[in-house]
């Protein structure tokens, strides 16, 4: 079975690049708006193995999220943050455990090795 | 002592009057018997001799009585004369050599029917005393004898006279010599008697001169010496008293004293002028009267406690004349009486109104500072959310970019890619490559300006970190044919890694930018302890700097030379990270075209400074 990778990023042009690194991967990929919309997700019943979280988000962003994910869900799927601006991960790392930072711009092969390695027979 | 003057007196006085009434007594009582005795003897030889005479009488023979009266004469010692009467009443006989007196025989008549008379006559040769006989009763005959009259109390009060002159000229001379011991000794008693008087009375003592080295002198001696060591103290007190009174007449402190009621018994100046009255106006009134209300019942309740023997200090708000609040420090003693008991208590009166104002503005500027403070850095978390803002706004198009281009190199690289494109795509990712170095230079220093970053103090492996920058400059030095050799000790400092990641990954680039075209580019890194402090250096054979240039290169913005490209920002923002890590960073250049030098030097360890 396939595993399913919840992106969730506000940015258009983002979601595309995600889609284009990411596919032929043999993963599912489910996008969300913002943090709101991901928390839908979750709450609809979804499999989620691995987020994928950007920060700058409306409605709800990365660092609520996180919040609600670690905290009040108490649940344990790995998170890379993922964003243009590394220091803002800092705050995410008080909430609760994070599983890798992708630093947008760098290489997709940085990204993929993330994934790679947080989702385990994955090489 | 003047009584025992007085006994003496009245003793020689009483020994006097004793021996002259005993004088007399005897005097009497021996006149009489002697007298008697005188009288009896003169009876019997007188009747002895009447008998004889009377036979020669009655014969009528004068010659037989005159032998009879001379015989007579001859036994009787204090006879002085005698004569006899016939009994026709004339002369028969007597004893007179120059002839009968003719008044002897009217001087004694024995009166008719008595047999014999005694009288006592005065006569030019004394006195005597006649003893009259009647020779034959019935008769007119008579014998007649002279006897001297034996007057013992004349003598006797000759006797008597010389006693008591003798008595009087003794007392004299005993009172005399009493008066005198008793002067001898008493003067110098009596003279340190009248200087202790006085000394006592005007606390000044006159020495009194030793005038015999006997007891008394020596006594004298002693009380000189006694009075002089007492005055002399007595003079010490009364400095010391002085100069203490003087202490708290002058101090700058309140001081008063209270009895156990609070009734002030003694204030000073200052503390009179603390409070604006007088001291006349507080002498004798209750302290509690001179108290804020507040303080009253604390005053109170200070006062039993301090009766009971506890002494401290105490904030108390006394009043002003005007009944404004003077606040003091109050320094609370017990008294103790001379028998130990409580007296009362002591107090030393600071006056702290001044720091009571100045504690309240104090505390009024530390609560507009705190409020400062608190605007200071919600401008602060404003600040560092809008830098935030615009790092996201500046690097999401560059990273947007950097990813399309990797997209579009994948997709072109799939059909097989042209030199051309190739070297569209090369200058494309230099362009973004150097777009995020200088929006990163900008956003640390303006992080580091602003204070929006916090430095993160760990344990940095400093030959690692060195290693690891040399391998991210990798691509470009050996893109550029640069030889980096490496001089590197194992180092560990206590500091920020990313930070200093920062600093040499600057000069770095620095020494990769700045070489020299045609001239086969070195780089030397060396990184040595130096004492306790670690030196990093890194030597290029690049264009170097001038003088002026070395000044300037520091600056924020400063670029060496327009041919270079960059942000200019790097070795202002590396200054400020190590300055801020407690390090010095310099640049040193022979000349332009010999290269230069940067120098870091970091201390082993820093306290997490807040940039």
């Amino acid at each position: 079975m396939n595993r399913t990778v919840l992106i969730v990023e506000d940015d258009i042009d983002m979601q595309a690049y995600f889609g284009i690194v990411l596919a032929g991967l043999g993963l599912n990929l489910v996008t969300a708006g913002n943090g709101a919309e991901a928390i839908s997700i979750l709450d609809s019943g979804r499999n989620v193995d691995l987020i994928i979280l950007d920060m700058v988000m409306p409605v709800m962003n990365g660092e609520e999220f996180f919040r609600i994910l670690r905290r009040e869900r108490r649940l344990d799927i790995p998170v890379i943050f993922s964003s243009v601006d590394e220091t803002r991960a800092k705050p995410l790392e008080l909430i609760g455990r994070l599983d890798g930072i992708y630093i947008k711009g760098r290489r997709s092969q940085d990204l993929k090795e993330l994934i790679f390695r947080n989702l385990g027979q994955y090489s | 002592l003047k009584l025992r003057t007085k006994l003496a007196l009245l003793l020689a006085a009483g020994g006097v009057v004793l021996g002259l009434v005993m004088t007399l007594v005897s005097t009497y009582l021996l006149t009489d018997k002697v007298q008697e005795e005188q009288r009896k003897k003169a009876v019997a030889v007188t009747h002895l001799l009447a008998s004889g005479i009377s036979r020669s009488l009655v014969a009528g023979d004068a010659g037989g009585v005159r032998e009879h009266l001379l015989e007579a004469l001859q036994e009787i010692d204090e006879a002085r004369y005698g004569f006899v009467v016939g009994f026709d009443g004339e002369i028969i006989a007597h004893s007179f050599e120059g002839g009968f007196p003719a008044d002897l025989l009217e001087a004694n008549i024995i009166p008719h029917g008595q047999s014999s008379r005694t009288a006592v006559l005065s006569t030019t040769s004394g006195t005597l005393t006649d003893f009259g006989v009647r020779v034959i009763d019935g008769s007119r005959a008579e014998l007649h004898l002279g006897l001297t009259h034996l007057e013992f109390r004349r003598e006797l009060r000759t006797i008597a006279a010389v006693i008591i002159g003798f008595s009087l000229t003794f007392m004299v001379i005993v009172t005399f010599v009493v008066v005198s011991l008793v002067n001898v000794f008493t003067k110098p008693i009596a003279r340190l008697s009248e200087a202790a008087a006085s000394f006592g009375d005007t606390g000044k003592y006159t020495t009194v001169p030793v005038t015999s080295d006997d007891e008394a002198g020596r006594l004298t001696d002693s009380f000189n010496h006694m009075a002089r060591t007492l005055g002399e103290s007595l003079e010490r007190v009364e400095k010391s008293e002085h100069r203490y009174r003087t202490l708290i007449e002058l101090a700058q402190e309140g001081v008063v004293s209270v009895d156990t009621g609070g009734v002030i018994t003694y204030v000073n100046e200052h503390l009179a002028t603390m409070l604006g009255h007088s001291r006349r106006e507080m002498l004798g009134r209750d302290l509690g009267a001179f108290l804020d209300e507040t303080s009253r019942p604390d005053w109170k309740s200070l006062l039993e406690g301090l009766l009971t023997g506890q002494p401290g200090q105490h904030d108390i708000r006394m009043k002003g004349k005007e009944g404004e609040p003077v606040f003091t420090l109050v320094s609370l003693s017990p008294l103790a009486g001379p028998d130990g008991a409580p007296a009362g208590a002591f107090a030393v009166v600071t006056d702290i109104t001044g720091r009571v104002h100045m504690e309240g503005a104090l505390q009024r500027a530390l609560t507009d500072l705190e409020r400062q403070n608190a605007a200071l850095l919600k401008v602060d978390t404003i600040k560092d959310g809008l830098i935030r803002d615009v790092t996201h706004e500046l690097k999401t198009p560059v990273a947007k970019h950097s990813m399309q281009i990797e997209l579009l190199k994948e997709i072109l690289g799939r059909h097989g890619l042209t030199e051309e494109s190739r070297g569209i795509i090369d200058v494309m990712e230099n362009t973004i490559r150097r777009q995020e170095h200088v929006i990163r230079n900008i956003l640390n220093l303006s992080r580091l300006e602003g204070g929006g970053r916090r430095y993160t103090v760990e344990s940095v492996p400093l030959d690692r970190l060195l290693d690891q920058v040399i391998e991210d400059y990798r691509y470009t030095i050996d893109a550029h044919g640069v030889v980096v050799t490496r001089d590197i000790e194992p180092v560990e400092v206590t500091s920020d890694r990313e930070m200093l990641w920062h600093v040499f990954s600057n000069l770095l680039s620095n020494a990769i930018k700045f070489r020299q075209e045609g001239v086969p580019s070195h780089i030397d890194i060396s990184l040595r302890r130096e004492g306790d402090r670690v030196r990093l250096t890194v030597r290029d054979n690049g264009v170097g700097l001038s003088a002026e240039d070395r000044e300037r290169a520091f600056e924020r913005f400063y670029q060496g030379s327009a041919h270079f490209e960059g942000s200019g920002v790097g070795l202002n923002i590396a200054r400020k990270i190590v300055t801020d890590l407690g390090g010095t960073i310099t640049l040193d250049s022979p000349g332009k075209g010999l290269g230069a030098v940067a120098t870091v030097i970091l201390p082993p360890t820093i306290e997490a400074p807040t940039a």
